[in-house]
């Protein structure tokens, strides 16, 4: 079984915000929340660059470890997932990610977090794979449709890639070896501990 | 230095006998290293201000034994009914605040023994993340979803609620002449709250994310804020102009306090499990503390001998680890450490003059860690995992309740002052009757009776669509059948004749049985 990984190569985001936009528009996201951000570092000065960030389904995922109601599970594909009836909106998990990924809607009656929303690596929640429940909770069900995150699949230079594990590796080793420099892979270390790129 | 081999990880928690050994030999060392930051003022001073709250009070004694519940050595605070998300003790260590997930604020009487609940303040909307003693002693503040109450300690009575945030307050702070308040709202805003007109003062606008964290300088002019956005800003407290953004960490930060003293230098801790303590006048990075693999959570404070602890929490081997970590102000040397197996470290304060530390974590009640000197590494008593983290069970009803419904409700006749009211013979109960129970005036004008068909509607629809008002978080049960597999679990649950067998899968750390 693959397991699936997100990489930014930072050394390609052109901070287009292409992958956020795709993602808002497959996943049909509500208004004030966005399951992936463009993050730009040194804007305008030298070394500027831009990192495409969402949740990254980390091998050890501090929100899982943080739930106190357990609301998130890992597939064997190894995505990070949550079901949102479960979820009451405490917010630990938004203060144990090291990425930003939870989201909360801000809709909660008496100034609660409503059900928190973050990226489901395009794998649908806990519902009948593909169903409109699913839809409605969670966005689009792209693996059991056999395809992969829009995000990447959107992104013109290939900056962001979204797939198996090895793969995605593979292919960031090429273009290190290629390009003579490397150090783009932001993120991996603390997301996939002992899994270096 | 005393404590620090502890810090390696891995050993600490895969070797447990070498960690045994090895804490022994280094409460051992502590114990002769004592003089090297325990000074003469280390000894408790039970006549140190807050006079209105320590008139009565004896000065408490060091902890005997935290792990015996109920005992008289155990000074553990028991009686929320929910996880506990604030802490803050008096000056004299005679009393505590504590706000919990079961939307209530607590006073306790930390002289007593065990330790004796003085008042519980309940008529939140929402979870107390934050709580605030008054420097009158007289007075508490506490943030209870988005809004942000003033009580009178002796009485109990709401004297203000302020009113104006948009979405829940995260941490909340008083200037140092006690005319003023500030909250932090994950609405992205910080707003000032004027307690002697009791009127809405400046709002605070221009971070980009949740604002978690929120303190005033030492002479009150300035407020500085954190949050997720990941920058530490600085406001006026008159008038709430924006001066600058004094430090950008990038990563969210969850944490932040001023640190005693008038020079304005701030401790924060951070997601990427980074604390830094930064001069607030310049921005200039003072100090950096030890990198962690988890984030860092909460910060206590102790002015006299001065003393800083940061708690969070880290995995290690599978396995999720809170910590807290205990450094001498000034010079910043590590003093102790200590980890918490029952997971991540939300809350805390001192005790005792820097003795103990109260803190809270997953579980309805606020344990004690004696730091000096040190406590030895033991098994807490207690539940785990938590009644609402349980997987496997038979019967789907039941497990829809203990997933879903048991973290704010109980089946027996005793409540165990938890966010809602017990379900005890539910069916047939006209909503928004329970006596005792401080209902929302939609429940309390509801013209609902309670049963299959009602009970239905409120999951199917969302109760915040069934019921608009309730103080019910937003909890829908979309499948019919799991639905269906509730009500019925509930039926023979919620009965009078089925209290024992429903007690099983609900525990309420009580055995009160007092009817309503």
């Amino acid at each position: 079984m693959a397991r699936m990984k997100f990489l930014c190569d930072a050394e390609r985001c052109i901070e287009c915000n292409a992958c956020v936009t795709a993602c808002k528009n497959e996943n049909e996201v509500p208004w004030g929340i966005n399951r992936r951000r463009v993050v730009t570092i040194n804007d305008g000065k030298p070394g500027e660059r831009s990192i495409s960030v969402a949740c990254m389904h980390c091998s050890d995922a501090p929100c899982m470890a943080v739930c106190p109601v357990d609301v998130f599970y890992q597939t064997d594909e190894g995505v990070v997932l949550h079901s949102k009836d479960l979820c009451i909106g405490c917010g630990y998990c938004f203060y144990a990610c090291p990425f930003g990924a939870p989201q909360f809607p801000q809709v909660g009656n008496f100034g609660s977090r409503g059900k928190m929303d973050k990226c489901t690596f395009c794998a649908g929640g806990p519902e009948t794979d593909k169903s409109d429940v699913e839809f409605k909770k969670y966005g689009r069900n792209r693996l059991a449709e056999g395809k992969l995150p829009l995000c990447a699949e959107m992104c013109s230079t290939k900056a962001l890639l979204a797939g198996d594990g090895d793969v995605v590796s593979d292919i960031y080793r090429e273009r290190v070896v290629s390009r003579g420099f490397g150090s783009g892979a932001w993120g991996w270390g603390r997301a996939y501990p002992g899994q270096g790129a | 230095m005393p404590g620090r081999d502890n810090a390696n990880p891995g050993r600490f928690w895969s070797q447990r006998v070498l960690m045994r050994v090895s804490i022994c030999a280094l409460g051992a060392l502590l114990l002769l290293s004592r003089p090297l930051w325990r000074g003469a003022e280390f000894e408790a001073r039970a006549e140190e201000s807050d006079a209105a709250v320590t008139a009565s009070a004896a000065k408490p004694d060091a902890p005997k034994d935290a792990s015996a519940p109920g005992g008289q050595g155990d000074l553990s605070l028991r009686g929320h009914g929910g996880p506990v998300h604030s802490i803050k003790l008096n000056s004299a260590k005679t009393r505590a605040l504590t706000g919990s997930f079961d939307y209530s604020m607590m006073l306790w009487d930390l002289s007593a023994r065990p330790p004796k609940q003085i008042r519980r303040f309940d008529k939140h909307d929402g979870w107390v993340k934050a709580v605030a003693l008054h420097r009158d002693g007289r007075r508490a503040l506490s943030a209870g979803g988005g809004d942000v109450w003033l009580w009178d300690l002796a009485t109990g009575e709401a004297l203000y609620r302020f009113k104006g945030h948009k979405a829940e307050i995260s941490a909340l702070a008083l200037s140092p002449d006690g005319k003023w308040a500030a909250s932090a709202s994950s609405d992205r805003t910080v707003r000032l709250w004027n307690l002697e007109t009791r009127r809405a003062g400046p709002v605070l606008k221009g971070h980009k994310g949740p604002v978690n964290a929120v303190a005033f300088s030492a002479d009150g002019k300035t407020v500085f804020t954190a949050g997720y956005d990941g920058t530490i800003r600085s406001w006026a407290s008159a008038g709430g102009a924006f001066k600058r953004i004094l430090y950008r960490h990038g990563f969210g930060i969850n944490a932040m306090a001023r640190l005693p003293g008038k020079k304005d230098l701030l401790v924060f801790g951070a997601l990427d499990g980074r604390a830094l303590v930064i001069d607030a006048r310049t921005g200039e990075r003072v100090h950096r503390f030890k990198a962690l693999q988890g984030p860092f959570l909460a910060i206590a404070l102790q002015e006299k001998p001065g003393l800083l602890a940061l708690s969070g929490f880290e995995k290690k081997g599978g396995d999720i680890v809170g910590f807290i970590h205990v450094f001498r102000l000034g010079d910043w040397a590590p003093i102790e450490e200590y980890e918490n197996p029952r997971g991540p470290i939300w809350a805390m304060d001192f005790g005792a003059i820097g003795a103990t530390i109260y803190y809270g974590g997953k579980d309805d009640r606020v344990t004690v860690w004696q730091v000096s000197p040190r406590k030895e590494f033991e098994t807490i008593a207690g539940p785990m995992p938590r009644r609402f983290e349980v997987n496997g069970t038979a019967d789907q009803g039941e497990l829809q309740f203990v997933r879903k419904c048991s973290l704010c409700h109980t089946l027996t006749s005793d409540g165990g002052n938890r966010a809602g009211p017990t379900l005890y013979r539910l069916f047939g109960r006209r909503a928004g009757t329970l006596p005792g129970y401080p209902y929302s005036d939609t429940l309390k004008n509801a013209d609902i009776i309670w049963s299959a068909e009602t009970i239905e509607l409120l999951f199917g629809l969302g109760p915040s669509h069934y019921l608009p008002g309730t103080k019910m978080p937003l909890q829908k049960i979309s499948d019919p059948k799991k639905r269906e597999a509730l009500i019925a679990y509930l039926k023979t649950a919620s009965d009078a004749k089925s209290e024992d067998s429903s007690r099983k899968s609900d525990e309420t750390g009580k055995d009160s049985s007092k009817e309503q």
